[in-house]
Protein backbone atom coordinates (compact mmCIF):
# COMPACT_ATOMS: atom_id res chain seq x y z
CA UNK A 1 0.00 0.00 0.00
CA UNK A 2 1.31 3.39 -0.33
CA UNK A 3 1.78 5.94 2.25
CA UNK A 4 -1.39 8.08 2.10
CA UNK A 5 -2.46 7.83 5.20
CA UNK A 6 -4.81 5.38 4.99
CA UNK A 7 -3.32 2.33 4.52
CA UNK A 8 -3.83 -1.23 6.29
CA UNK A 9 -4.07 -1.02 10.26
CA UNK A 10 -1.46 -2.21 11.99
CA UNK A 11 -1.51 -5.80 13.08
CA UNK A 12 -3.40 -5.41 16.48
CA UNK A 13 -5.95 -3.43 14.70
CA UNK A 14 -6.06 -6.00 12.05
CA UNK A 15 -6.80 -8.95 14.92
CA UNK A 16 -9.08 -6.57 16.75
CA UNK A 17 -11.47 -6.11 13.43
CA UNK A 18 -10.83 -9.70 11.40
CA UNK A 19 -13.71 -11.34 13.03
CA UNK A 20 -16.21 -8.72 12.00
CA UNK A 21 -14.52 -8.17 7.96
CA UNK A 22 -14.54 -11.81 7.84
CA UNK A 23 -18.28 -12.40 8.64
CA UNK A 24 -18.97 -9.44 5.90
CA UNK A 25 -16.82 -10.73 3.71
CA UNK A 26 -18.71 -13.81 3.82
CA UNK A 27 -22.22 -12.21 3.64
CA UNK A 28 -21.26 -10.54 0.63
CA UNK A 29 -19.27 -13.69 -1.39
CA UNK A 30 -22.69 -15.96 -0.42
CA UNK A 31 -25.34 -13.55 -1.36
CA UNK A 32 -23.36 -13.17 -4.23
CA UNK A 33 -24.17 -16.51 -5.25
CA UNK A 34 -27.89 -17.45 -4.13
CA UNK A 35 -30.66 -17.09 -6.61
CA UNK A 36 -32.47 -13.31 -6.85
CA UNK A 37 -35.40 -14.20 -4.92
CA UNK A 38 -33.15 -14.75 -1.75
CA UNK A 39 -30.78 -12.37 -2.48
CA UNK A 40 -33.38 -10.04 -2.18
CA UNK A 41 -34.87 -10.67 1.25
CA UNK A 42 -31.15 -10.69 2.76
CA UNK A 43 -30.11 -7.53 1.38
CA UNK A 44 -33.78 -6.42 1.78
CA UNK A 45 -32.75 -6.07 5.69
CA UNK A 46 -29.81 -3.87 4.64
CA UNK A 47 -30.73 -1.72 1.86
CA UNK A 48 -33.45 -0.51 -0.17
CA UNK A 49 -34.87 1.58 -2.99
CA UNK A 50 -32.15 2.08 -6.02
CA UNK A 51 -29.44 1.12 -3.98
CA UNK A 52 -31.21 -2.49 -3.34
CA UNK A 53 -31.97 -3.01 -7.19
CA UNK A 54 -28.25 -1.85 -8.16
CA UNK A 55 -26.62 -4.64 -5.52
CA UNK A 56 -28.95 -7.12 -7.00
CA UNK A 57 -28.21 -6.82 -10.66
CA UNK A 58 -24.80 -6.20 -9.91
CA UNK A 59 -21.92 -8.92 -8.41
CA UNK A 60 -19.81 -7.68 -5.35
CA UNK A 61 -17.78 -10.42 -4.31
CA UNK A 62 -14.33 -9.71 -4.71
CA UNK A 63 -11.81 -12.18 -3.19
CA UNK A 64 -8.61 -11.01 -1.33
CA UNK A 65 -9.11 -7.38 -2.40
CA UNK A 66 -12.65 -7.16 -1.21
CA UNK A 67 -11.07 -8.37 2.63
CA UNK A 68 -8.50 -5.83 2.30
CA UNK A 69 -10.38 -3.13 1.26
CA UNK A 70 -13.40 -3.87 3.98
CA UNK A 71 -10.55 -3.87 6.42
CA UNK A 72 -9.52 -0.51 5.90
CA UNK A 73 -12.49 0.88 5.20
CA UNK A 74 -13.75 -1.10 8.49
CA UNK A 75 -10.64 0.60 10.34
CA UNK A 76 -11.17 4.16 8.70
CA UNK A 77 -14.86 4.12 9.30
CA UNK A 78 -14.54 3.06 13.57
CA UNK A 79 -12.02 5.78 14.32
CA UNK A 80 -13.35 8.98 13.39
CA UNK A 81 -11.41 11.53 15.51
CA UNK A 82 -14.33 14.27 15.11
CA UNK A 83 -16.61 13.86 18.36
CA UNK A 84 -20.34 15.14 18.65
CA UNK A 85 -21.06 18.08 20.04
CA UNK A 86 -17.02 19.02 19.91
CA UNK A 87 -15.12 21.34 17.39
CA UNK A 88 -13.81 19.16 14.64
CA UNK A 89 -9.80 19.22 14.23
CA UNK A 90 -8.22 20.90 11.48
CA UNK A 91 -9.85 19.33 8.38
CA UNK A 92 -7.93 19.84 4.96
CA UNK A 93 -10.07 19.83 1.98
CA UNK A 94 -9.79 21.46 -1.55
CA UNK A 95 -11.95 23.72 -3.28
CA UNK A 96 -11.19 24.66 -6.76
CA UNK A 97 -7.58 23.20 -6.43
CA UNK A 98 -6.73 25.18 -3.18
CA UNK A 99 -6.44 23.80 0.36
CA UNK A 100 -9.46 25.03 2.88
CA UNK A 101 -10.41 24.12 6.30
CA UNK A 102 -13.43 21.91 6.61
CA UNK A 103 -13.48 23.63 10.08
CA UNK A 104 -14.39 26.91 9.05
CA UNK A 105 -15.80 26.58 6.28
CA UNK A 106 -18.62 28.13 4.23
CA UNK A 107 -20.15 28.28 0.74
CA UNK A 108 -19.24 31.73 -0.71
CA UNK A 109 -17.98 32.83 2.62
CA UNK A 110 -21.08 32.71 4.38
CA UNK A 111 -21.67 32.71 8.16
CA UNK A 112 -20.46 29.52 9.98
CA UNK A 113 -23.96 29.63 12.06
CA UNK A 114 -25.71 28.41 9.15
CA UNK A 115 -25.67 24.21 9.20
CA UNK A 116 -23.19 22.53 6.69
CA UNK A 117 -24.48 19.48 5.49
CA UNK A 118 -21.77 17.37 4.04
CA UNK A 119 -22.25 14.43 2.12
CA UNK A 120 -19.40 12.24 2.07
CA UNK A 121 -18.76 10.12 -1.51
CA UNK A 122 -17.15 8.75 -4.32
CA UNK A 123 -18.28 7.76 -7.84
CA UNK A 124 -18.08 4.15 -6.85
CA UNK B 1 -33.09 17.77 0.30
CA UNK B 2 -30.69 21.08 -1.00
CA UNK B 3 -33.22 22.65 -2.72
CA UNK B 4 -35.60 22.24 0.24
CA UNK B 5 -33.47 23.49 2.83
CA UNK B 6 -31.99 26.54 0.40
CA UNK B 7 -31.42 29.74 2.40
CA UNK B 8 -31.59 27.61 5.69
CA UNK B 9 -28.67 24.79 5.38
CA UNK B 10 -25.58 25.27 3.33
CA UNK B 11 -24.46 21.71 1.26
CA UNK B 12 -21.38 20.18 0.41
CA UNK B 13 -20.50 17.34 -1.40
CA UNK B 14 -16.54 15.99 -0.08
CA UNK B 15 -15.36 13.59 -2.74
CA UNK B 16 -13.61 10.50 -1.31
CA UNK B 17 -11.14 8.44 -2.39
CA UNK B 18 -12.27 5.53 -4.60
CA UNK B 19 -14.86 2.74 -2.78
CA UNK B 20 -14.60 0.37 -5.50
CA UNK B 21 -11.91 1.32 -7.99
CA UNK B 22 -11.16 -0.21 -11.55
CA UNK B 23 -7.77 -1.54 -9.75
CA UNK B 24 -8.88 -2.74 -6.42
CA UNK B 25 -12.31 -3.99 -4.79
CA UNK B 26 -13.99 -3.38 -8.33
CA UNK B 27 -17.56 -4.11 -8.57
CA UNK B 28 -19.91 -5.31 -11.53
CA UNK B 29 -22.36 -2.21 -10.98
CA UNK B 30 -20.40 0.83 -10.93
CA UNK B 31 -20.97 3.37 -13.52
CA UNK B 32 -17.41 5.25 -13.64
CA UNK B 33 -14.21 3.00 -14.01
CA UNK B 34 -11.79 4.66 -12.38
CA UNK B 35 -8.35 3.52 -11.19
CA UNK B 36 -7.42 4.81 -7.41
CA UNK B 37 -5.58 8.37 -7.23
CA UNK B 38 -2.18 8.12 -6.67
CA UNK B 39 -1.40 12.02 -7.09
CA UNK B 40 -3.71 14.97 -6.18
CA UNK B 41 -4.53 15.96 -9.76
CA UNK B 42 -5.70 12.52 -10.48
CA UNK B 43 -8.31 13.02 -7.49
CA UNK B 44 -9.37 16.71 -8.99
CA UNK B 45 -10.43 15.24 -12.22
CA UNK B 46 -12.19 11.99 -10.90
CA UNK B 47 -14.12 14.93 -8.45
CA UNK B 48 -14.77 16.16 -11.75
CA UNK B 49 -16.63 13.36 -12.74
CA UNK B 50 -18.79 13.97 -9.46
CA UNK B 51 -19.60 16.98 -10.31
CA UNK B 52 -20.93 16.62 -13.68
CA UNK B 53 -22.83 13.73 -12.28
CA UNK B 54 -24.14 16.21 -9.49
CA UNK B 55 -25.05 18.38 -12.54
CA UNK B 56 -27.30 16.29 -14.45
CA UNK B 57 -29.00 15.62 -11.77
CA UNK B 58 -29.88 19.36 -11.01
CA UNK B 59 -30.84 20.10 -14.74
CA UNK B 60 -32.95 16.83 -14.76
CA UNK B 61 -34.81 18.15 -11.64
CA UNK B 62 -36.88 21.19 -12.59
CA UNK B 63 -37.24 22.13 -8.89
CA UNK B 64 -33.70 22.29 -8.99
CA UNK B 65 -32.90 24.07 -12.05
CA UNK B 66 -35.33 26.84 -10.91
CA UNK B 67 -33.19 27.78 -8.18
CA UNK B 68 -29.68 27.79 -8.19
CA UNK B 69 -28.65 24.84 -10.18
CA UNK B 70 -25.22 23.70 -9.41
CA UNK B 71 -24.01 26.30 -7.10
CA UNK B 72 -26.25 25.14 -4.25
CA UNK B 73 -24.04 22.15 -4.03
CA UNK B 74 -20.09 22.68 -4.16
CA UNK B 75 -18.19 19.66 -4.43
CA UNK B 76 -14.37 19.61 -2.47
CA UNK B 77 -12.07 16.63 -2.56
CA UNK B 78 -10.43 14.95 0.15
CA UNK B 79 -6.84 15.77 0.61
CA UNK B 80 -4.39 13.17 -0.63
CA UNK B 81 -3.58 12.38 3.02
CA UNK B 82 -7.43 11.93 3.39
CA UNK B 83 -8.59 14.63 6.09
CA UNK B 84 -11.72 14.15 5.40
CA UNK B 85 -12.37 10.25 5.24
CA UNK B 86 -10.12 10.03 8.68
CA UNK B 87 -11.96 12.39 10.55
CA UNK B 88 -15.55 11.29 9.94
CA UNK B 89 -14.85 7.96 9.77
CA UNK B 90 -16.32 8.75 6.14
CA UNK B 91 -15.49 5.07 4.22
CA UNK B 92 -16.99 4.44 2.04
CA UNK B 93 -19.92 7.51 2.06
CA UNK B 94 -21.70 9.14 5.25
CA UNK B 95 -23.70 12.19 6.12
CA UNK B 96 -22.86 14.77 8.33
CA UNK B 97 -24.28 18.27 9.76
CA UNK B 98 -21.39 21.34 11.04
CA UNK B 99 -22.49 24.07 13.04
CA UNK B 100 -20.13 26.85 13.94
CA UNK B 101 -17.08 24.17 12.82
CA UNK B 102 -18.96 21.42 15.84
CA UNK B 103 -20.47 17.95 14.62
CA UNK B 104 -23.98 18.18 15.17
CA UNK B 105 -24.72 14.86 13.28
CA UNK B 106 -23.08 11.92 11.95
CA UNK B 107 -24.60 9.52 10.43
CA UNK B 108 -24.45 6.21 9.98
CA UNK B 109 -21.81 4.39 7.79
CA UNK B 110 -22.83 3.75 3.97
CA UNK B 111 -24.20 1.74 2.30
CA UNK B 112 -26.46 0.27 5.02
CA UNK B 113 -26.67 2.74 7.85
CA UNK B 114 -26.74 5.71 5.00
CA UNK B 115 -29.86 7.79 5.55
CA UNK B 116 -31.10 11.06 4.35
CA UNK B 117 -34.10 10.69 6.09
CA UNK B 118 -31.83 10.53 9.33
CA UNK B 119 -30.07 13.97 8.07
CA UNK B 120 -33.45 15.65 7.10
CA UNK B 121 -34.88 14.27 10.94
CA UNK B 122 -31.25 16.14 12.12
CA UNK B 123 -31.79 19.09 10.07
CA UNK B 124 -34.76 19.83 11.25
CA UNK B 125 -34.25 19.86 14.89
CA UNK B 126 -31.35 22.26 14.60
CA UNK B 127 -33.01 24.23 12.81
CA UNK B 128 -35.76 24.08 15.13
CA UNK B 129 -33.10 24.60 18.11
CA UNK B 130 -31.44 27.97 16.53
Amino acid sequence: MSARGLDLPDFWSTVKLAPKVTLEWLFITVVDALPRPLKRILLARRLSGPRLERRLNGRAAGGVRMFKALLRISHVSSNPSAQMSQRIPRCTVYKGGLPVDLSNWQPDGGSSSVPLVLNFGSCS
Amino acid sequence: MAGDYEGRANFAVVYLEEAHPADGWMTSNVKHQIVQHTNMEQRIVAAAVMETELRNIFTTEPRLAETAGESLVPVLVDSMENHAASTFGALPERLAILVDGELKFLGGKGPEDYSVLACREALDQILCGS
